[in-house]
C-alpha cells in the first residue's frame, strides 16, 4: 500500500499540535475542516510553504495569554497555587459513575445563584471548560480530551491530570474566599489503578491533595447482582489510594453516592462495608448521597446533596494553615521539577 | 501617563453605539455633568449617529474599525479639581469579545491600550436576542441523559455560551492584565441599557437586583469581587422609551431632546435616578459621590 496515500493533518497556526496529536487547536472534531488546517499526503513536497502562508483570522502573535481556559494543567495549577491560596481537590471514580454530573452540577447550581446567600461565585479561570462540559461537548473519550491546549497548558504528558478552577466566597465563614482546583480525570485512571499498582505514579497530585472525592454509583451499589462486585473494587481502590498513592489521611474525604434520585430515597446499605474499610485503613470518610441531575425533579431536586459536599470540603477543621501552605509548596515544588 | 481612557465593551445589539450618540449630544448640549475638553478632530462619526437620533431613529449597527482612535475627550469638575479623560470605544460587534474567550489570548492592540484605562463600562441591553441565557437545568439533564432506560445517553448541547460567561470572563482577563500596570483599583461600569424596557413587574427593583435575577453569575462575581475591583450597575435609557415602538416616547423626544434619558442606580440602599446620562463616564473616571 503507498504511504502517499495517508491523509496527514499540518496546520498553519505554529501552536497546534494537531500535526502530531491529530487534535485540532480550535476544537474542530474532524481537524479538516479548520481554516487553517492543511490536509496533505508523505507525497506533499511544499507543505512547509503552504504552512508558511498566514493563519487565518490572526493578525498578528497575541500579546498576552490568558489561562487555557478548558482545563488547567499542572504548569497552570502550580502558577495559580504560588498566586493564591488554593485547595487542591481530588475527584475519582470510575467511568460512567458520575464525576463530570458532580462538576457540571455544581457549575450549574454556581450559575444560577442557586447556592446563594451562603455560597458566591467569585471567579474561575476555566469557565469555557465547566460550560463545555455541562453540554457534553467536552468529555474524557479513551482517557484523552478532545483539543487540548497543549501550547497553553505546557503538558508534557497529555495523560497528566486536568483540573478545574472555581473560587467560591463564603458567607457563612465571615467572606472567606476558597480557591478550589477540581481534578477532572478519566474513570479509566481509577479503573487501571484498582488493576495496576504501577498506575499510582499518574495519581501522585493526590498526595498533596487538600480534600478528596469519591464518586460511587448509588444504582450499581443499591443492586443485588452488581453490589458485591463495587463493594470489592471500592476496597480495592482504598487500599491503593492508602498504601500506592499514600493520600494524607487528615484529609475532608467525602464519598459521593451518585444518582440518588434513582434510589427510591434509600441509602444504599453496602456504603457501611465501605466506610468501614476506609476507616480500618485510617480515613475518615463521610458520605453524600447526590443527585446531579434528577430524573424526578419534582421529588428530588437536581443538585441534591452538591451543597452537602461543598460544606465538607470546606471543613478545614483538621487543618492547620501552615499545613495547607506545606502541601501547596510541595505540589509546585514536585510538579516544577516534573515539567522542566 | 495619566490612565483616563474609559473602555467600552459588550457584545451586538448591548446599546453601545446609541449611548455614543446620546452622549454626543448631551456633551454638545452642555447641560451634563462632562463637557468636551477640546473639540474632537473628526466628529464624522459622531454626527452620523446624532444624525439618526437627533431624527428621533435608533442607530443602526456600525462598520467601524475595531480599533478607532479616542473620539472625544471629556472633562469634570468634582470638589474644585477637573478630571479628565477619553473615551475610547472599539465597537467590536461582540466578535472580538467572543474571539479573547474563545482564544484565550489578546493582541497587542488591546495590551497597548490597558497602561491608559481607568474603567470600562460593559454594556448588556435589557430584552436583547442577542442575549444568551444560562445553561439551565432541563437543556442539561437532556445531555447528561440519565434516565434508568437510558444511562449512557448523552446529545451534546449546541448553541453559544452565555452572555454572563462571557462577562465575567473578560472582566477576569481585563483585570489580570489591568493589574499588571495599575496600582489602583479597576472601575467596571455594568451597564443595563434600555433600561425603559424593564418588564413592568421588575420595575421598581435596582439595576443590582435585576442584574442578580436575570445575569447570576456575573451578580455573583460582581458580590465577591468588591474588594479588587470597583463595581457600580447602571439602568441607563438614551430616551426615557422606545423610539421604535411608542410613538408618543418619539414625539416627547422630538420636542426636547436634551431633557430625555436618564441614569438610574443604587446609593445606599437607595434607587436614584438622574436626568444626566454622562454619569456612568463621570464614575468610570473616579466619581465618588
Amino acid at each position: 500500500m503507498s504511504s502517499g496515500n495517508v491523509k496527514k493533518y499540518k496546520c498553519r497556526n505554529p501552536d497546534c499540535t494537531v500535526a502530531e496529536t491529530g487534535r485540532c487547536l480550535e476544537s474542530h472534531t474532524d481537524p479538516g475542516a479548520c481554516p487553517n488546517c492543511i490536509i496533505c499526503t508523505d507525497d506533499d513536497q511544499d507543505q512547509d510553504a503552504i504552512i508558511s502562508s498566514p493563519v487565518a483570522g490572526v493578525a498578528e502573535k497575541p500579546a498576552r495569554r490568558f489561562f487555557s481556559g478548558f482545563e488547567i494543567g499542572l504548569s497552570e495549577a502550580c502558577e495559580l497555587m504560588s498566586l493564591k491560596y488554593t485547595k487542591l481537590i481530588g475527584v475519582i471514580g470510575a467511568s460512567g459513575v458520575g464525576k463530570t454530573c458532580f462538576l457540571s452540577s455544581l457549575y450549574l447550581m454556581m450559575s444560577n445563584g442557586e447556592l446563594c446567600p451562603d455560597y458566591f461565585f467569585a471567579g474561575s479561570m476555566t469557565l469555557p471548560g465547566f460550560e463545555d462540559r455541562a453540554r457534553r461537548v467536552r468529555k474524557w473519550s479513551d482517557g484523552l480530551l478532545p483539543g487540548k491546549l497543549a501550547d497553553h497548558t505546557s503538558l508534557q504528558d497529555n495523560r497528566a491530570p486536568a483540573f478545574l478552577h472555581l473560587a467560591i466566597y463564603c458567607n457563612k465563614e465571615f467572606n472567606k474566599r476558597h480557591e478550589f482546583l477540581f481534578s477532572d480525570l478519566p474513570g479509566e485512571w481509577t479503573s487501571d489503578l484498582i488493576e495496576r499498582n504501577e498506575k499510582a505514579g499518574r495519581f501522585d497530585f493526590l498526595k498533596r491533595a487538600d480534600g478528596l472525592i469519591y464518586v460511587l454509583d448509588g444504582q450499581a451499589l443499591s443492586d443485588i447482582e452488581l453490589q458485591n462486585l463495587e463493594i470489592h473494587r471500592a476496597k480495592l481502590l482504598l487500599d491503593r489510594l492508602a498504601n500506592a498513592v499514600y493520600v494524607p489521611k487528615d484529609i475532608p474525604f467525602v464519598v459521593v453516592i451518585s444518582k440518588y434520585d434513582l434510589l427510591k430515597n434509600c441509602e444504599p446499605n453496602s456504603i457501611h462495608d465501605i466506610v468501614s474499610y476506609a476507616n480500618r485503613l485510617g480515613f475518615n470518610p463521610s458520605v453524600s448521597l447526590v443527585s446531579a441531575f434528577s430524573s424526578v425533579p419534582d421529588v428530588i431536586k437536581s443538585g441534591t446533596g452538591i451543597e452537602d459536599v461543598l460544606e465538607r470540603l470546606m471543613k478545614f477543621k483538621n487543618f492547620e494553615t501552615k499545613k495547607i501552605v506545606q502541601r501547596m509548596h510541595d505540589f509546585c515544588r514536585a510538579y516544577g521539577r516534573y515539567l522542566e | 501617563m495619566k490612565a483616563n481612557y474609559v473602555l467600552f465593551v459588550g457584545g451586538p445589539d448591548s446599546g453601545k453605539t446609541n449611548y455614543i450618540a446620546r452622549l454626543w449630544i448631551a456633551i454638545k448640549d452642555g447641560n451634563c455633568r462632562l463637557s468636551a475638553s477640546t473639540p474632537p478632530d473628526d466628529v464624522a462619526y459622531l454626527e452620523q449617529l446624532a444624525d439618526f437620533l437627533l431624527r428621533g431613529c435608533f442607530s443602526p449597527r456600525t462598520q467601524r474599525d475595531f480599533f478607532s482612535k479616542p473620539i472625544i475627550n471629556v472633562e469634570y469638575s468634582y470638589e474644585q479639581k477637573t478630571i479628565a479623560g477619553s473615551l475610547y470605544f472599539p465597537d467590536c460587534h461582540g466578535e472580538e469579545w467572543k474571539k479573547i474567550y474563545k482564544r484565550r489570548e489578546w493582541s497587542k492592540q488591546w495590551e497597548d491600550i490597558i497602561p491608559l484605562v481607568a474603567g470600562s463600562l460593559l454594556f448588556l441591553r435589557v430584552g436583547s436576542d442577542q442575549i444568551v441565557a444560562p445553561l439551565d437545568w432541563i437543556s442539561c439533564y437532556s445531555a447528561f441523559g440519565i434516565l434508568p432506560s437510558n444511562l449512557n445517553g448523552s446529545s451534546e448541547l449546541e448553541g453559544e455560551h452565555p452572555t454572563q460567561v462571557l462577562a465575567v470572563d473578560w472582566i477576569q482577563s481585563l483585570q489580570k492584565s489591568f493589574v499588571d500596570y495599575h496600582s489602583g483599583k479597576l472601575r467596571v461600569g455594568i451597564i443595563l441599557s434600555a433600561w425603559d424596557l424593564v418588564p413592568i413587574d421588575q420595575r421598581d427593583v435596582s439595576p443590582r437586583i435585576y442584574l442578580k435575577d436575570n445575569f447570576p453569575l456575573l451578580y455573583q462575581y460582581v458580590i465577591s469581587n468588591q474588594g479588587s475591583i470597583d463595581f457600580q450597575v447602571f439602568g441607563l435609557s438614551i430616551v426615557g422609551g422606545d423610539l421604535k415602538e411608542d410613538a408618543e416616547c418619539k414625539k416627547l423626544f422630538l420636542s426636547n431632546p436634551h431633557g430625555s434619558g436618564y441614569v438610574v442606580l443604587d446609593n445606599d440602599n437607595r434607587i436614584i435616578k438622574y436626568p444626566d446620562v454622562t454619569i456612568p463616564i463621570a464614575w468610570a473616571l473616579g466619581l465618588k459621590e
